[in-house]
């Protein structure tokens, strides 16, 4: 129904950050993982966004026009930063030098990107709040 | 849902057999069908809530937002229904009440 098509889009933007979130989760539960499928050291994940707009037929007139489905996660990318180095010789993954790579995860970078999901969600929590005041303002037209 | 039940009863009962022309296609249908077939909508809306209410007990659902959002369309749009439907019959009654 299109009166719920703002409640829609909002809940593209919880489900993106919550997507985001989980990134940051996977990144933080990572911080020290020097072992990966790939070989070598976790690489830090970072969630890329992309706008969700869809080709729709107008009932009316018949032309298509584009509207607006929020938001959506394109991809999950990795960091091409290098890996930090630390020397730590008594670790089975360290090298001939005494040094171990381990992943390109800062955690406090990663708490500053969960503080930006969190209130991202809460953003669109709160949008989607206020849509739902202003239907139910429209339902007291007349009373 | 039972309300939505009740709801359809009575609203198809107290309606008076007005044609309406039908934007679409400009065939006649009477609001009668127009407002049982939005009624049925809206018991879809509710048995939707449901399931996914369902899937977020046993653990099938990946989002909690989903459901909530599920729930809270099937509640606006019972509420909406209602006040359609309170519309209706006041304008029926509004008729009943005239003097002859």
């Amino acid at each position: 129904m299109k009166i719920f098509d703002t409640f829609k889009i909002s809940a593209s933007g919880l489900t993106a950050e919550k997507m985001r979130m989980d990134t940051v989760a996977s990144n933080i539960a990572n911080a020290t993982t020097t072992r990966t499928e790939e070989g070598g050291p976790y690489r830090r994940k970072i969630a890329v966004f992309r706008e969700n707009l869809e080709k729709e037929l107008d009932r009316i007139s018949g032309q298509s026009e584009t509207v607006s489905r929020g938001v959506k996660v394109d991809s999950i990318i990795e960091d091409p930063t290098p890996f930090r180095l630390v020397y730590d010789p008594m670790h089975p993954d360290a090298n001939e030098e005494g040094y171990v790579e381990m992943p390109n995860v800062n955690v406090l970078n990663e708490m500053v990107d969960m503080i930006a999901a969190t209130r991202a969600y809460e953003a669109n929590v709160t949008a989607l709040n206020a849509s739902k005041a202003m239907f139910l303002k429209a339902l007291e037209i007349g009373r | 849902m039972s309300t939505v039940n009740i709801i359809e009863g009575l609203a198809i009962k107290e309606q008076p057999e007005i044609k309406k022309k039908n934007s679409m296609d400009g065939s006649e249908v009477s609001l009668p069908e127009i407002f049982k077939e939005k009624l049925k909508d809206v018991n879809n809306l509710q048995i939707q809530s449901d399931e996914s209410t369902k899937q977020l007990i046993t653990g099938e659902a990946d989002n909690v937002h989903e459901v909530l959002l599920n729930t809270e369309e099937a509640v606006l749009t019972l509420e909406l229904a209602v006040k359609v439907r309170n519309k209706i019959v006041e304008a029926y009654q509004e008729v009943i009440k005239m003097q002859i």
